[in-house]
């Protein structure tokens, strides 16, 4: 290793190859509940040293798993079979911003906060209002395919992409796209590179559309005594046509301990629902927002608010986003973890049906559950809130997800719809999609990476025994087993 | 307040990374070890007994204690207070950090934490003047 250790030294640079055991571990974590630890984090500024980077990898056979914010949910940025870190976080420009061609030209670690903040001064936007807000980097978006809150109106970032360049295993730069708006030209490999999550090639470029920012915007929400009337009241609004930006639902149990611990005031309910929309002009978004207003309390939406300035907004959008600051209020020492039911789809018919089910499985087992709903698109986010300490927790949290997954199954929806299946879903995987689609998949891998160092032991393509009855939550999984002993 | 008091929001951190851009340590690396979320797994780490006190030493003290990582934590979480615990124990533990040490020792013979003369207080007032 040391060897290798000074041929990545000569290539980067002595500074940018990390070593010493503190801060392996400080790599060694996501949200998931896993522990894994890198033999080596490397830093590259360019396409070129990540070019020659994977050149020693695939020599010398060691796994290299590429690492934006560090933000997965899902696992996908954790070293599960040790090896490389390659840390993307330094190629963090933003190369071109082009108001005439609306397109934006970036680097894999650029924010996403930080990206959307500069379009936004320049008047444009990159919509899709990312859940992990600066946490997470262009490459992890995109290597994940991401939603976020938007993706009602303006679907998964993968279909943003115009272009992108994209390091292989062999050293091939892979040039897909140009600045021009569309290109239909073959297989749509930047639609498979998209999700990927860095199992075929490392993303080192990315040319994104972007839109004009609409002047004017407002969030609406209301408090609903049944989550059927919430879901019919949300299909309304689609079938409207108004063109709201997102469509939210929380279930009431999180509604009421959030209003608890910050003092809100909302009244007790079975569930709440936040819209947020964007006009042309005030007419416009007033025209919308009425009749968005309407439709709400015509199904029985109480309290309907709506809210213009950025304190208002945040007190409507709390139910959603504070609950990891609400429970370790009323519970210290608990904490969300990003586990293997984290974001199911299902019907839009059976979605009240499952935030009810879903909670109930997870509350059957001891521990506590917040359910959120992108109501526009069907997609549920269980969260799971549990004390880390406590090993029943754990084998709760292991059982709920199991019986989630198959119930969701059982109503005809699937498994993972948002943050793909990382390291978190490998024993769903098989099930979920079947032998003959998960074949072909392990095939087009094996066309990109023979050697399977890429982001090994995710997505299901290349699971083992190790991944299966993994220990208690961080001392579950240490790829690196010196830093135990 | 010895860091094990701490174990419970070293566990609350969720590592999400929210911590992150707005750290003025680790905008200047770009190191996880050098954002809250590095900091709390480098701590649990320690409390699992995976890295001794003075492994951990220098990335406790390269912590401005803004509070900037608690302003955008997911969980609201006082980071500052479990990495002053942190270089509590350190000190205690022999491993305080050189600077401490040579302030501590430059006070003691010059009564300035730069080591500097009495003159240097005297340029000080006649700078004040003009």
């Amino acid at each position: 290793m040391f060897k290798i250790v000074e041929q990545m030294k000569s290539i980067v640079g002595e500074e940018n190859v990390i070593t010493s055991k503190v801060d392996r571990m400080a790599y060694s974590r996501d949200l998931t509940p896993y522990l894994a630890v890198p033999e080596m984090i490397i830093f590259v500024e360019d396409t070129n040293q990540v070019v020659k980077i994977l050149g020693v990898a695939s020599s010398n056979d060691i796994p290299i798993t590429p690492r934006g914010g560090g933000a997965s949910f899902q696992g996908s940025s954790l070293p599960v079979r040790g090896g490389i870190i390659l840390d993307l976080s330094r190629m963090n420009k933003i190369l071109e911003i082009s108001k005439d061609d609306l397109v934006a030209i970036v680097q894999p670690g650029v924010r996403y906060e930080t990206f959307q903040h500069e379009l936004e001064r320049q008047g444009l936007s990159f919509p899709h209002d990312v859940g992990s807000h600066d946490a997470a980097t262009i490459g992890g978006i995109l290597a994940s395919d991401s939603n976020g809150h938007h993706a009602y109106r303006h679907g998964r970032v993968g279909s943003w992409i115009q272009g992108m360049e994209v390091v292989l295993l062999d050293g091939t730069v892979l040039e897909l796209g140009t600045r021009a708006p569309r290109y239909n030209m073959g297989y749509n490999l930047s639609a498979l590179f998209a999700g990927s999550q860095g199992t075929l090639g490392i993303i080192t470029k990315a040319i994104l559309r972007i839109v004009p920012k609409m002047p004017v915007s407002a969030t609406i929400g209301g408090f609903f005594q049944n989550l059927d009337d919430l879901m019919a009241a949300s299909h309304a609004i689609t079938m409207s046509g108004v063109e709201a930006g997102t469509l939210e639902a929380t279930d009431g149990y999180t509604v009421n301990t959030i209003s608890d611990v910050m003092n809100l005031g909302f009244p007790k309910c079975e569930g709440n629902f936040v819209g947020d929309l964007e006009g042309f002009n005030e007419e416009n978004l007033q025209h919308k927002l009425s009749i968005m207003k309407k439709i709400l309390e015509d199904h029985g939406g109480e309290n309907v608010i709506i809210a213009r300035d950025e304190k208002m907004n945040k007190i409507l959008w709390a139910p959603r986003l504070e609950i990891d600051v609400a429970i370790v209020d009323v519970h210290p020492g608990y904490r969300e973890f990003g586990f293997a039911a984290a974001d199911p789809c299902v019907p839009l018919t059976k979605m009240a049906d499952a935030m009810r089910n879903i909670g109930q499985i997870i509350r059957s087992h001891g521990i506590l559950a917040a359910v959120f709903c992108h109501t526009g698109i069907g997609i549920l986010h269980p969260a799971v809130l549990m004390d880390p300490n406590n090993s029943e927790h754990w084998n709760a949290m292991k059982l709920a997800e199991k019986e989630i997954l198959e119930y969701v199954i059982s109503i005809g929806g699937i498994i993972s719809a948002e943050h793909g299946f990382g390291y978190v879903k490998n024993n769903f995987v098989r099930k979920a999609v079947g032998d003959t689609k998960l074949n072909l998949d392990q095939r087009i891998k094996q066309i990109f990476d023979p050697k399977g160092i890429l982001n090994p032991g995710k997505m299901g393509l290349d699971t083992d025994e190790r991944d299966e009855d993994i220990e208690f939550v961080f001392s579950a999984y240490v790829a690196d087993k010196d830093v135990r002993e | 307040m010895p860091i094990e008091e701490y174990r419970h929001v070293i566990m609350e951190c969720v590592s999400c990374g929210l911590c992150q851009s707005n750290c003025p340590i680790y905008k200047q690396t770009n190191l996880e070890s050098n954002s809250a979320k590095g900091k709390m797994t480098i701590l649990y780490s320690l409390l699992q007994g995976w890295l001794d006190w003075d492994e951990v030493a220098e990335r406790m003290y390269e912590c401005t204690t803004c509070k900037n990582c608690t302003a955008t934590c997911l969980s609201g979480l006082d980071i500052a207070a479990v990495v002053e615990a942190a270089r509590a124990e350190l000190v205690e533990r022999g491993h305080g950090n050189a600077i401490s040490k040579d302030i501590a020792k430059n006070l003691r013979e010059t009564h300035n934490p730069f080591g500097e003369g009495s003159d240097a207080r005297e340029r000080l007032k006649e700078l004040a003047r003009t």
